[in-house]
C-alpha cells in the first residue's frame, strides 16, 4: 500500500539548508510553513505556464524541474534547471509580469507553494532575506550573462561538454559518476541548441573516446578533466 | 557638486522610487551627484565607483563585454529612464567591459550609503529593486536562449523591433541612435557574413538599409510584425 503523501513541516525540510529560507527564525519559518501548501507532481506534469500571472512561488522539497521557454517554430528552450531547496516563480512576482517560462517536473517531484502575500511580507521585513533573494537572482543572471559571452560563442562539442559538466554541477553524480538527472536526446540537444543528431553523434564520439559512459539516458562522466578540456575551462 | 534641474522628478519617475515616501525622494534629489558624459568618453571614468545606482535621464550608453573568443559583443544599450546597479553590473561577466557613451548622457548618481540607507527605512524600495533586477534576468535568460536556439534573421528583426521601440525613428525614418554594420553584428553575435546577407536580403525586401552609421527603416510596420517577414 502507497504511503500517504505527507506535506512537510519548514523547520524540518531537508532541502531548506540549500535554500533562501536558510536563515529564517524560528518564528518565520513557523509562519511561513503555515501559510504555504504542498503539492505532488508526476513526471511530465508542468507545474505554471510561461505567460500565466504570478500568484505566489514554489519551493522544491524533493524533485527536479526544467525552466523552458516556447521558441521559434514552438520549439522549446531549456532556460535553466531547478532542484530540491530552489525557488521558482518569484521573479515573475516581483517584477509584476507574467512568468517567462514555465516549469515542468522531469520526475516525481513535491513542490511547496507560497503565497505572495507570505513572500512580500519576508522581503519588506526582513533585509537579510531580501539580500538572499537579491544575490539569488544576480546568480542567475550571472549563469545567463555566461551563455551569452561563453557557451553560446564556442563549437557544438565545446558546448555539450560545458553542459555536460553544468548538469554534473546542478545535479550531482552518483558512486558510479552517472548524472543524477535523466533527460532526452532532444532536451539535451535543445540546451546545447544544436540538431538531437548532431547530440546523438557527439555523444557516440565521447564513448568512443572513453570521456563519457552511456547507459540509455543515463550519462556517466568517466573522465572529468578530458570534459573540463574539451570546453577550455581553465585555459 | 552640480545638480540638474529636475532631479527629484526623475528620480521620483524612476520605478526604484516607486511609492517611496516623497519627502525622503526630496531629501536624496539633494544628496545625489548629476553628471554630464560627452560621446566617446567611458562612463565609469566620470563615476569612478563601484557600488551605488545610476540614473540615466538623457543619452545613450553601449555596453560591451568581450566574449571568450575575444570578440567584443554588444550586451545593452542603455537610455532614458534606464538604471544600472553599479556593483551588481560590474560583477556580471568575468571579461573587460566597457560602458560607452554614443550620445551625449545626463545622469544621476546615488551612492551605495544612500541606497543602504533607503533600503533599511523603506521596505518598498527593496521590493522596488528585487522587481528592477527581476525584470534584468528574465531579459538575460531570454537573450541567452534565443542566442542558442534562434536564428540569426529572427534575431535580428526582433533586436531592431525593440530598438525602434526604445529610442524612436527621426524625421528622416532613421533608428536614432547611432547603428553601424559592425554594432549589429556584435549586438547579434553574429558573423558579418551572416550580418551582410540578411543586410542584402532586407534591402532588397525593401525593410531597411544601412546608410554609414544610421539605420534607414524603410517599413516599420512589417518589422513590428516581424514574424510576417520570416514566414514569407
Amino acid at each position: 500500500m502507497k504511503k500517504p503523501f505527507v506535506i512537510p513541516e519548514c523547520a524540518n525540510c531537508s532541502s531548506r539548508a540549500d535554500s533562501v529560507f536558510t536563515d529564517l527564525d524560528a518564528s518565520q519559518t513557523e509562519e511561513l510553513s503555515n501559510q504555504k501548501g504542498c503539492n505532488y507532481y508526476k513526471k511530465g506534469q508542468t507545474v505554471f505556464f510561461e505567460g500565466n500571472n504570478s500568484h505566489g512561488i514554489y519551493c522544491v522539497h524533493k524533485g527536479k524541474l526544467k525552466l523552458h521557454k516556447l521558441g521559434t517554430e514552438g520549439k522549446e528552450q531549456i532556460i535553466r534547471f531547478a532542484k530540491d531547496g530552489d525557488i521558482l516563480g518569484y521573479r515573475a512576482l516581483l517584477s509584476g509580469e507574467s512568468f517567462a517560462a514555465s516549469a515542468t517536473v522531469l520526475e516525481d517531484s513535491s513542490l511547496c507553494y507560497i503565497p505572495k502575500d507570505s513572500l512580500i511580507k519576508l522581503i519588506t521585513e526582513d533585509p537579510s532575506f531580501s539580500m538572499k533573494v537579491l544575490e539569488l537572482t544576480c546568480k542567475e543572471m550571472g549563469r545567463a550573462a555566461d551563455t551569452i559571452t561563453n557557451l553560446a560563442q564556442k563549437p557544438v562539442r565545446e558546448r555539450l561538454a560545458e553542459v555536460l559538466l553544468m548538469l554534473k554541477e546542478v545535479f550531482g553524480l552518483d558512486e558510479e559518476g552517472t548524472i543524477l538527472v535523466q533527460l532526452s536526446r532532444e532536451e539535451l540537444a535543445n540546451i546545447v541548441g544544436t540538431a538531437t543528431e548532431s547530440v546523438i553523434r557527439l555523444l557516440s564520439e565521447l564513448k568512443k573516446e572513453g570521456t563519457i559512459e552511456l547507459k540509455g539516458k543515463k550519462i556517466a562522466i568517466k573522465n572529468e578533466q578530458e570534459l573540463i578540456h574539451i570546453c577550455n575551462l581553465y585555459e | 557638486m552640480s545638480n540638474l534641474k529636475g532631479t527629484e522628478k526623475y528620480i521620483s519617475e524612476n520605478l526604484l522610487f516607486n511609492n517611496i515616501d516623497n519627502k525622503l525622494v526630496s531629501e536624496i534629489s539633494e544628496l545625489v551627484r548629476y553628471e554630464e558624459i560627452y560621446c566617446d568618453e567611458e562612463l565609469f571614468s566620470h563615476f569612478d565607483c563601484q557600488s551605488g545606482i545610476i540614473i540615466f535621464t538623457e543619452g545613450v550608453v553601449k555596453w560591451k563585454v568581450i566574449d571568450v573568443n575575444g570578440e567584443e559583443r554588444i550586451i545593452k544599450y542603455f537610455g532614458k529612464s534606464d538604471s544600472i546597479v553599479v556593483d551588481r553590473v560590474l560583477d556580471l561577466f568575468d571579461g573587460p567591459q566597457t560602458f560607452e557613451v554614443v550620445q551625449p548622457v545626463k545622469a544621476i548618481y546615488i551612492s551605495k550609503d544612500i541606497i543602504e540607507k533607503i533600503s533599511d527605512e523603506q521596505p518598498l524600495f527593496r521590493l522596488n529593486l528585487l522587481g528592477m533586477v527581476s525584470r534584468k534576468a528574465d531579459e538575460f535568460e531570454s537573450r541567452a536562449g534565443k542566442l542558442v536556439n534562434t536564428p540569426v534573421k529572427e534575431r535580428m528583426l526582433e533586436s531592431i523591433k525593440e530598438l525602434i521601440e526604445k529610442f524612436g525613428l527621426n524625421d528622416s525614418k532613421q533608428l536614432r541612435i547611432p547603428m553601424t554594420k559592425k554594432d549589429m553584428c556584435q549586438l547579434l553575435s553574429a558573423s558579418k557574413s551572416s550580418v551582410n546577407r540578411l543586410i542584402q536580403e532586407f534591402q532588397t525586401k525593401n525593410l531597411m538599409e544601412f546608410q554609414r552609421n544610421k539605420l534607414l527603416i524603410k517599413d516599420s510596420n512589417k518589422i513590428q510584425n516581424y514574424w510576417e517577414v520570416l514566414e514569407s
